[in-house]
């Protein structure tokens, strides 16, 4: 950089349409799985109307422990190979991870209630996912407490990277523990192709929003960064002309 | 700054260094090289940058552009656990554990820079620092400030390291310690090593071969 | 240097350190005996219906006392500056958190000889084949030692690490207070066999896991 280089004040940001694309897309699958949930699947015999949070509580998981694996993943990269891309992808799956590890969380006390008389019992799946849930909080609010933040960010990436195998506990706590979490799908518990399509249209929907959320916050840590070393130039430009 | 002769590279220098704290640069532009047999003194105003020059140079803080060189080669390509044998620094904090007795210590500390040292070696540098016989087997936890800052100096006689970082070395010490930092310094200088000294004291500036002022993120020759 | 002989060297040094500083071990053990009372008068109760709790008073206890211990463990080097002097010895980072995991070891190791015949002295339990609930001491014990060596060593540069210590360490440990609590009650009900292998196998490949990852994991994360 020469001494008195104009620092590129306007930054060209290109409409993200794909992004919105992709955002109605997912929307539009949510719509059309609660649509086809309300009026196409049957009541369970037993547990009447609430099963039918099944749909969306088993896809939150399901997206939860995909960017949770994500965000470890991709810390585990930034780690042996330095990349502020692999940082922001980071962070953004972790956070997204966050708020569906909260949609089960608040939609699993909902079929509990009616299923096993309870909101809350002390079950390993149930107990291991809200202790992840906190680790994840934990790693996201770490970067803020670190002496700097390139400290912070190795810190939250090798966090992240510890937490993978407790997640991958919540995956088979129920076969290897008991618990009592039903095994729907690996014990063939969905026998209609009604309640088949309401799942994976629950999935699809909610699998293409996570994806969008992810890159548009991936997109938004990007444009701080940009902003950050803009700034930068800026204290840069200020000091030389302080010297002159 | 002249440059060094190319055949052989300065035992420490940073080319072009710049350093942020958040989003402002406190070192820019910055070049400074420590030749052997040379005492550097560095002062400037509170905040103007110095513990974060001094922090720079033995890689505790990553540059933002630039790079230091030790011996000519970039600080991240040289091994973490090469720098303690070539760079030794004193701070605020006299780095030795408080528990341990001022012989243990050292010979502690001379083992993680790789050396093995005789008894006799670690009396002579305690000696030299203007440690008494009768505290060198008390915990340093009991030392007085000035004692603790003598001990600090001591463990970075015994790094055998050829490059110095002090930072504010004469703090806490008594006319006597003073004088007794200051024919350590002379006499590493004549030894050889590069010394590179943060103070304000005037008697260490007397000693100075070169006198450098931190000032807007850049060193300049001359005094403050 | 070699890796193994400064680990030696570090780890004496905390022991020595330790051996000064009694009272941390002391207050540590006082704190596990005081967790036990507390569990017993939360779950007060005559007969056989107390034995149920062992399993999880033993764990819960070790855990506590564990991050107590782990709290103080990077004291000594915070407070003397010594963390940048022995995080790049000759040896790389390896030897530091080796050191420290070890140290850690040894208190928890001694935490647990004193909790492990408390508590079935308190809750009236008799252990008939001890050989399964050992094993998962170990492997608990060598666990909870590196994930907690980890955790502190990745936390001693943030703020409010005292708070965020828990919080990161009893996610990562869960699986292994799991089996572990499974194994205990499993032996108590005089059980044996394929499950208590099982979970034996779970903790043991979880220990090997985090044996061979956590250094290298804390060398990544400290490198400058």
């Amino acid at each position: 950089m020469t001494a008195h280089s104009p620092a590129p004040l306007q930054v060209p940001v290109k409409q993200p349409w794909l992004l919105l694309a992709g955002i109605a897309l997912g929307l539009a699958l949510i719509e059309a799985a609660l649509w086809w949930i309300a009026t196409k699947t049957p009541p369970d015999i037993i547990l009447g109307v609430v099963q039918k949070v099944f749909y969306f509580h088993v896809a939150s998981a399901f997206v939860m422990l995909l960017t949770l694996t994500a965000a470890a993943g991709t810390s585990l990269y930034d780690l042996i190979r330095p990349d502020d891309r692999a940082d922001a992808l980071a962070r953004s799956c972790l956070e997204v991870g966050v708020v569906f590890a909260l949609c089960v969380l608040t939609s699993g006390p909902l079929w509990a209630r009616k299923s096993w008389g309870m909101y809350w019992t002390w079950e390993p799946r149930l107990t291991l996912t809200l202790l992840v849930t906190l680790l994840a909080v934990a790693v996201i609010a770490l970067r803020g407490l670190a002496e700097d933040p390139q400290s912070g960010r190795r810190v939250g990436a090798a966090m992240a990277v510890m937490g993978a195998p407790a997640s991958f506990l919540i995956h088979v706590a129920v076969k290897w523990w008991g618990g009592a979490h039903p095994q729907v799908l690996q014990g063939g518990g969905i026998r209609s192709s009604e309640m088949r399509v309401a799942f994976w249209l629950a999935v699809a929907g909610l699998i293409t929003f996570a994806a969008c959320m992810v890159v548009a916050r991936f997109r938004d840590l990007r444009l701080q960064d940009r902003a950050r070393s803009l700034r930068l130039n800026l204290s840069a430009l200020e000091l030389r002309r302080g010297r002159a | 700054m002249t440059p060094t002769s190319p055949q052989e590279p300065a035992p420490l220098e940073a080319r072009g260094v710049a350093w942020a704290a958040g989003e402002r640069f406190v070192l820019l532009d910055l070049d400074v090289t420590l030749r052997p047999g040379e005492l550097l003194l560095l002062s400037g105003h509170n905040g103007a940058g110095k513990t974060s020059l001094l922090d720079v140079l033995r890689g505790e803080r990553p540059v933002d552009r630039g790079a230091v060189l030790l011996q000519g080669v970039p600080l991240p390509e040289v091994a973490v656990h090469e720098l303690p044998r070539h760079v030794a620094s004193l701070h605020h904090r006299p780095g030795l554990y408080f528990d341990l007795t001022g012989r243990e210590n050292l010979t502690l500390m001379a083992a993680l820079c790789g050396h093995t040292l005789s008894v006799a070696e670690v009396e002579a540098a305690l000696t030299r620092v203007g440690l008494e016989p009768a505290a060198w087997d008390r915990r340093v936890r009991h030392y007085s400030r000035g004692m603790k800052q003598r001990t600090g100096l001591a463990r970075v006689l015994v790094s055998g390291a050829r490059v110095w970082l002090l930072d504010e070395p004469s703090t806490g010490l008594d006319p006597a310690g003073r004088a007794t930092l200051a024919q350590v310094l002379r006499d590493a200088r004549d030894e050889g090593r590069a010394v590179m000294v943060v103070t304000h004291d005037p008697e260490l500036i007397a000693l100075a071969d070169r006198h450098l002022v931190l000032r807007g993120g850049q060193v300049h020759e001359g005094a403050l | 240097m070699t890796t193994l002989r400064l680990t030696w060297l570090l780890l004496q040094k905390d022991l020595r350190i330790a051996a000064r500083s009694r009272e941390v071990l002391g207050f540590t053990l006082l704190f596990s005996v005081l967790c036990v009372l507390i569990f017993a008068f939360g779950f007060l109760q005559s007969g056989s219906a107390a034995v149920r709790y062992v399993p999880g008073v033993l764990w819960v206890t070790l855990l506590f006392a564990s991050s107590m211990s782990l709290l103080r463990l990077f004291a000594a080097e915070e407070e003397g500056g010594t963390l940048p002097l022995v995080s790049a010895t000759t040896a790389g980072t390896v030897p530091l958190f080796l050191s420290k995991a070890g140290v850690q070891l040894v208190f928890t190791t001694l935490v647990t000889a004193l909790v492990l015949p408390m508590v079935l002295l308190f809750f009236d339990a008799r252990l008939d084949a001890p050989g399964p609930v050992i094993a998962s001491l170990l492997l608990g014990l060598v666990g909870q030692s590196v994930v907690g060596t980890l955790c502190a060593a990745l936390l001693v540069h943030v703020r409010l690490r005292e708070v965020l210590l828990p919080l990161v360490l009893y996610p990562t440990v869960a699986p292994l207070v799991i089996a572990g609590v499974k194994v205990t009650s499993m032996a108590l009900q005089g059980q044996s066999g394929q499950g208590t292998t099982d979970w034996l196998t779970l903790m043991l490949v979880f220990d090997l896991v985090f044996v061979a990852a956590s250094p290298w994991l804390h060398g990544r994360a400290m490198q400058r």
